[in-house]
């Protein structure tokens, strides 16, 4: 998102953002695991935690476009944050169906696909997970209070860690009650993962750049080789197209307009350019860049996790072409690109 | 006639993988072991290699004089795609059995060969390769680690990056500057030396990859003395020697097969879902094409004929392959229920991660599209 086309106070946020995130970086040395519990209490207290809840529950009651200026940048900047899980997704479900117990401190959410188990981020770290399931074509919605003494099995992949909750057949389970509503979070847990990936892309071309032009081989920097020209190019390119598809992404959130066809647009072109602008920005890098100490992997590891969650590019690239095989196929198509 | 370049058929070849494969199919049975993506890299397992050692699967083709097996470069070849294909720990062997036991015959004295090759051959001497320094890694021959030459031998001052498996080898090749750069070209002046890496002087640490383990090192050398008889080849020969030996490094199966493990097992768990199968035939259909290429130019070396730009277009072509199952891999995983503590869901992780190396190690593709290039417009 470029700065230029924000409003006074967009630009104001996205400066707060920036901020936090770029002193989180230079917390990470003496910092022990992948949380930072830290910055999760400074976003809380100046309301960047509860973003989207409305002021009457102490949240910020920001727009869908301020959220993805929150997340795009704290993955531009490789911070993992519970943002999106505990506003976005839990917090979103539990004021949407009018929960009674509100929200946690830190929440985090989760789809179960077989209703019993359910694989999920930063259980390691929240008080409380909403879990999604569905049952005979109903969705039901659990809320687990999670207990740091007995850990469920879990591994850190892209800077979060992963639990697998099982034994859910027991928990008590609740109707969401209308099926649009399972839906919708499905559909924003998508697009929240696509603004993240694309602002992580953002970082690794920032980064990529930079090494291109401080690393010197052969008596020249990098940058002046054809070849890592034509890399550089590629990261650029991808960048930009997959910051393009989830501005689309975004007008659409914002206008509450958002459909499938949307989030595929986004889920598509995001994750095929991943992969081709994180083959080419660690071919930049060279060896430094598989090393943990360097930043870039966290950077890789994280749009490798996030791009399969809520369905990779190929589940939402079938559900396109299903919504493209009707009988006004050729005119859907044009209103897809078109808009009308 | 060299026992390496005798005539081999077909059915010797068939009846050896069915031996290697039968041998794998028990061990794996046992839990003797467990696949990994990229095994020759992160499988590192003292009584693995030693088991092949007994069972005459290491230097193979080494002479039967220096304790190797007398076999044909073929005979290796499928040796070693067979061991890759089960994900087999094979890492640390790898370096001495790949790139040194070869080195060593080409170029070492007699000493040198008695000395190490009976015991690379029995899978107990292992090695790592010092050539790449933190500031020249494509531009290799820019390195400054110097070799000074003192009473009796050389001392080594410098430090070198990226040092596989280091922390665990016996000794290592290092590539020095032992005449400063001038008038020769810089292709002149360099030099190899087998340095014990527990010799005075010498310190290794670690380097952790995004992996979370422990595969490579920083080697730092302060004044260490290595006598004359460690001297690898010929004084000055440095660059011929390292370059003479890359057509073995750059063509075997390795450079093809770092993701098979992954391949594998989404077929045998039928986690291939419909849509995409037209996908997996395009992958197997490049795999046997593949294999197809890096067989020719183990025939070719076998022969004796030089094989240079094939041997870069198998590393170049095979290396993109290895990176595109993970990128097919995570497509026909994607929707599916997907557990990422089991075996495909780490093998998957695993695999995305190292991936990055695969394309930088032994040669950037950037650096292969030169040589390819060249041999072309020669
Ligand atoms: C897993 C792994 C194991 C390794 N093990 C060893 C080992 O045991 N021993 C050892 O000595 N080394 C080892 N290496 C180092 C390896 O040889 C180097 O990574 C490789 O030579 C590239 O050097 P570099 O990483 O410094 O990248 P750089 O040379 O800095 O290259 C960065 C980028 O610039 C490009 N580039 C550089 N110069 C040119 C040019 N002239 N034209 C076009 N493009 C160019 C490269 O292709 C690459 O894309 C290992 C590396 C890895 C990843």
């Amino acid at each position: 998102m470029s700065p230029d086309s924000l409003t006074a106070e967009n630009r104001d946020l996205r400066s707060m953002a920036d901020a936090l995130f770029t002193a989180a970086i230079d917390r990470e040395a003496t910092r022990s695991g992948d949380f930072d519990a830290d910055l999760w209490e400074e976003l809380h207290a100046v309301g960047l935690a509860d973003l989207t809840a409305p002021a009457s529950v102490g949240g910020s009651d920001a727009t869908w476009r301020q959220a993805a200026l929150v997340l795009d940048s704290a993955a531009r900047h490789g911070i993992q944050v519970p943002v999106a899980e505990h506003d976005l997704l839990a917090g979103w479900l539990l004021r949407t169906i009018g929960d009674p117990d509100g929200s946690s401190r830190t929440d985090t959410f989760g789809l179960s696909n077989d209703g019993a188990s359910c694989v999920l981020p930063w259980a390691d770290v929240a008080e409380t997970a909403v879990i999604l399931r569905e049952q005979n074509g109903e969705w039901h919605y659990a809320r687990l209070r999670l207990h740091s003494d007995d850990a469920p099995p879990a591994v850190a992949f892209g800077g979060v860690t992963w639990s697998r909750l099982s034994e859910l057949e027991a928990v008590n389970w609740k109707p969401v009650g209308s099926p649009g509503v399972a839906d919708a979070v499905i559909r924003r847990g998508a697009a929240v993962r696509s603004i993240q990936v694309a602002g992580a892309m953002d970082g690794m071309n920032s980064l990529t750049v930079e090494h291109a032009m401080m690393r010197r081989q052969f008596g020249q920097p990098l940058r002046k080789f054809q070849a890592v020209q034509r890399l550089l190019a590629d990261v650029a390119a991808h960048s930009a197209l997959a910051g393009t598809a989830v501005a689309r992404l975004v007008d659409a959130l914002e206008q509450d307009a958002v459909t499938d066809a949307d989030v595929a647009v986004a889920k598509s072109c995001v994750g095929r350019s991943a992969e081709v602008l994180v083959r080419a920005s660690h071919q930049v890098h060279g060896a430094i860049g598989t090393t943990q100490e360097h930043r870039l992997h966290r950077f890789s590891g994280a749009i490798y996790a996030w791009s399969r969650d809520f369905g990779g590019a190929a589940t939402w690239e079938r559900k396109l072409a299903e919504h493209l095989s009707g009988p006004e196929a050729a005119q859907d198509l044009w209103r897809l690109v078109t808009g009308v | 006639m060299d026992q390496t370049s005798r005539p081999v058929t077909t059915s010797e070849i068939n009846s050896l993988r069915r031996e290697v494969r039968g041998f794998l199919a028990a061990f794996r049975r046992e839990g003797r072991f467990t696949p990994t993506v990229d095994c020759w890299v992160r499988g590192w397992d003292d009584e693995f290699s030693k088991e092949l050692g007994r069972r005459g699967y290491l230097a193979m083709t080494v002479p039967t004089a220096y304790g190797g097996q007398g076999r044909t470069h073929l005979e290796r070849f499928v040796v070693t795609e067979e061991l890759l294909a089960a994900g087999a720990p094979v890492a640390a062997h790898w370096i001495a059995d790949r790139q040194v036991a070869p080195s060593l015959l080409a170029h070492g004295t007699e000493e040198q060969k008695r000395e190490y090759l009976p015991r690379i051959a029995a899978g107990e001497c292992y090695f790592g390769i010092g050539m790449s320094e933190p500031d020249s890694g494509s531009d290799l021959a820019s390195v400054r680690t110097k070799g000074v030459k003192v009473d009796g031998g050389y001392r080594i001052t410098g430090s070198k990056v990226w040092t596989s498996g280091a922390h665990r080898a016996e000794a290592f090749f290092v590539l020095t500057r032992t005449t400063p750069l001038g008038d020769g070209g810089k292709h002149e002046g360099l030099s190899q030396f087998i340095v014990p890496l527990d010799s005075p002087g010498v310190e290794v640490r670690p380097i952790v990859s995004a992996d979370g383990l422990h595969h490579f090192n920083e080697v730092f050398l302060d004044e260490v003395f290595v006598a004359d008889s460690a001297v690898l080849g010929r004084i000055g020969d440095g660059w011929k020697q390292v370059t003479s030996e890359l057509s073995f490094e750059r063509s075997g199966p390795e450079r093809f097969m770092s993701t098979y493990v992954l391949l594998e097992s989404l077929i045998a768990e039928g986690r291939v879902q419909e849509h995409g199968s037209r996908q997996l035939g395009r992958i197997a259909s490049r795999l046997a094409a593949l294999h197809t290429l890096s067989f020719g130019v183990a025939q070719r070396l076998h022969r004796g004929g030089p094989a240079d730009t094939d041997a870069a277009l198998v590393k170049l072509l095979g290396t993109e392959f290895e990176g595109d199952v993970v990128a097919w891999a995570a497509d026909e995983m994607d929707g599916q229920a997907h557990d990422p503590m089991g075996f495909i869901g780490q093998q998957l992780r695993i695999a995305q991660v190292q991936r990055a190396g695969f394309t930088l190690r032994g040669g950037t593709s950037e650096v292969l599209r030169g040589v390819v290039t060249r041999g072309l417009t020669v």
